[in-house]
């Protein structure tokens, strides 16, 4: 195996590449949405809020491209929690 | 092989037939409500614009600050006593008019619906229009039913339903497809197959979770009637009000306005009332209708129903202290049409709904560059072929507005008929003939 062929190996990882982007872009969309129809709705004691899911967005956005696994399960779970959190 | 990667190499192909034929079939239909649905997310704000500039209606200021109806409701009731429903839509922003929504049943004639609009400062009507050839209207009917009155919401249905199929079926076989690719990666080759595969990948997996919950609320929408005939599901917030009077009676009975906005406010401070109808039925009842603020449900679909002869309040529909499955029920369209958001929302739906239309054209595309690669289509360019259907789909959406405006509503949905029934046919006999002709040859092949 040559020097590029392994750089290229070791830059993709089939795991993040196959299942943890595609399910941080499925919530991804979801926080566009989410983040909009906050933004619209907010009443002034809701900044906090709003901050925290504009950290989730810049989070997530952030993770997938950077693409490192860890950071990209922390972004998830963080608005995973948040969404939750909504609902509830 | 094992057995079990061998199992998942069968669902794999198994996905990737589903996704090929699904799509294939029902691609002209996802992309002509792909275009339809981005246009249709701003109906308001077309029809603000048409009413403003095309019919020159605006409202002047209002002296109280609340809209200003209740003369020229009185005023059209008593020019037109044959009236058979009353529906007021107050305005959202200031300067725009109140439409009274009103169907005249003459007794010898068609019925009409018009729509008449009141300068909601001086209180005077200022002009009306015919709302079954509206533009909004237009725009509403072909992305709900296609033009088509018969079952054309059913096969809009059937269209969410295979938007979810090719969404779902996608993402099983995104990382076969994928394989050393990344995301959002395209590939350095002037093959056009390859690059529009890269594209088509690429978007359809970014905007993977917005298709779906489209798919899925528009497969609901559209499917509404059949599914809840069978699943014997009752619609909820179904209120009727007991006959308490003479038709004749209701219809005529003066109702002050302001009053019933104002005891609105009492009675369901957290309601923005947007439609206010009277009845004609006997019931003696104003209905107003409207939403609360930051809740993502249905428009207008809490309720207060007051009494016309002293304003009590007779029945109230708080979304907010619904069972779950009503407010399942009811976020259904508010999902699909994202007006939950503003204008900003509206405009991020318009965006990546008009994915699902560009992932059925580029879908579309790889077929026929894969078919002109094996040999099997030379007869045309895979370009070309593209360019006549997207062509065809244009035509066919202009053509029926331009008849629905200029002619009218029924011209239009009879033409639409007949041009989606007969195209529907002739798909549905040509995959059956197909089907059949190579049962023929597989049968008829002369053994080795």
């Amino acid at each position: 195996m040559n020097a590029a062929k392994r750089k290229h190996n070791k830059r993709h990882d089939t795991h993040t590449e196959h299942y943890l982007v595609p399910a941080a872009l499925f919530l991804l969309n979801v926080l566009a949405v989410h983040v909009v129809y906050a933004y619209f709705n907010a009443v002034r004691n809701q900044i906090g809020w709003l901050v925290l899911l504009t950290l989730a967005f810049v989070a997530l956005s952030s993770a997938i491209w950077i693409k490192n696994r860890i950071y990209l399960w922390c972004s998830m779970i963080y608005y995973a929690a948040l969404l939750i959190y909504c609902c509830v | 092989m094992s057995k079990r990667a061998g199992k998942a190499e069968n669902n794999k192909k198994l996905f990737w037939r589903l996704h090929h034929w699904v799509g294939l079939y029902t691609g002209i239909l996802i992309g002509a409500l792909s275009l339809t649905g981005a246009v249709a997310v701003f109906i308001p704000e077309i029809d603000g614009w048409i009413v403003r500039h095309h019919y020159n209606a605006q409202s002047s200021p209002s002296p109280t600050g609340d809209p200003q109806f209740s003369q020229s409701i009185d005023s059209l009731i008593n020019q037109h006593p044959d009236y058979s429903s009353l529906s007021i839509s107050l305005p959202d922003h200031s300067g725009q008019v109140v439409h009274a929504d009103v169907i005249l049943r003459p007794e010898s004639g068609n019925l009409k619906r018009v729509d008449f609009f009141i300068d909601a400062g001086k209180d005077r009507i200022i002009g009306q229009r015919n709302h079954q050839n509206s533009l909004a209207n237009y725009l509403r009917q072909m992305h709900v039913r296609l033009y088509e009155g018969y079952w054309g919401r059913q096969l809009v249905g059937i269209g969410g339903l295979a938007l979810a199929v090719v969404a779902i079926t996608g993402l099983l076989i995104y990382g076969n497809f994928m394989k050393k690719q990344s995301w959002p990666k395209l590939r350095k080759t002037r093959d056009m197959r390859i690059i529009m595969a890269d594209w088509h990948k690429i978007l359809g997996i970014s905007a993977l979770a917005f298709n779906v919950v489209i798919a899925l609320t528009g497969a609901w929408l559209g499917l509404q009637p059949w599914l809840m005939r069978w699943l014997e599901i009752k619609t909820p917030n179904t209120f009727k009000a007991a006959i308490v009077m003479e038709p004749e009676a209701d219809k005529t009975m003066h109702v002050n306005w302001n009053e019933i906005l104002k005891t609105a406010k009492k009675e369901f401070p957290a309601l923005q009332p947007r439609q206010l109808s009277s009845s004609t039925n006997g019931s003696g009842t104003v209905t107003v209708r409207g939403n609360i603020a930051g809740q993502i449900y249905e428009r207008d679909i809490n309720v207060l129903v007051l009494s016309k002869t002293d304003y009590r309040p007779i029945f109230k529909y708080d979304v907010r202290q619904q069972p779950p499955s009503h407010k399942f029920y009811f976020i259904q369209e508010a999902l699909h049409f994202g007006d939950f958001g503003g204008l900003m929302l509206k405009a991020l739906y318009a965006l990546l709904g008009l994915t699902s239309g560009f992932l059925s054209i580029s879908g579309f595309v790889i077929f026929l560059l894969r078919r002109q690669k094996k040999k099997k289509f030379q007869w045309a360019d895979a370009w070309k072929t593209t360019f006549v259907y997207s062509v065809a789909v244009l035509l066919f959406l202009i053509g029926i507005a331009l008849i629905s405006l200029f002619i009218g509503y029924a011209t239009a949905s009879l033409i639409a008929g007949i041009l989606i029934n007969t195209l529907l046919i002739g798909l549905i006999g040509y995959a059956l003939l197909r089907y059949l002709f190579r049962l023929f040859n597989r049968n008829h092949r002369p053994s080795a």
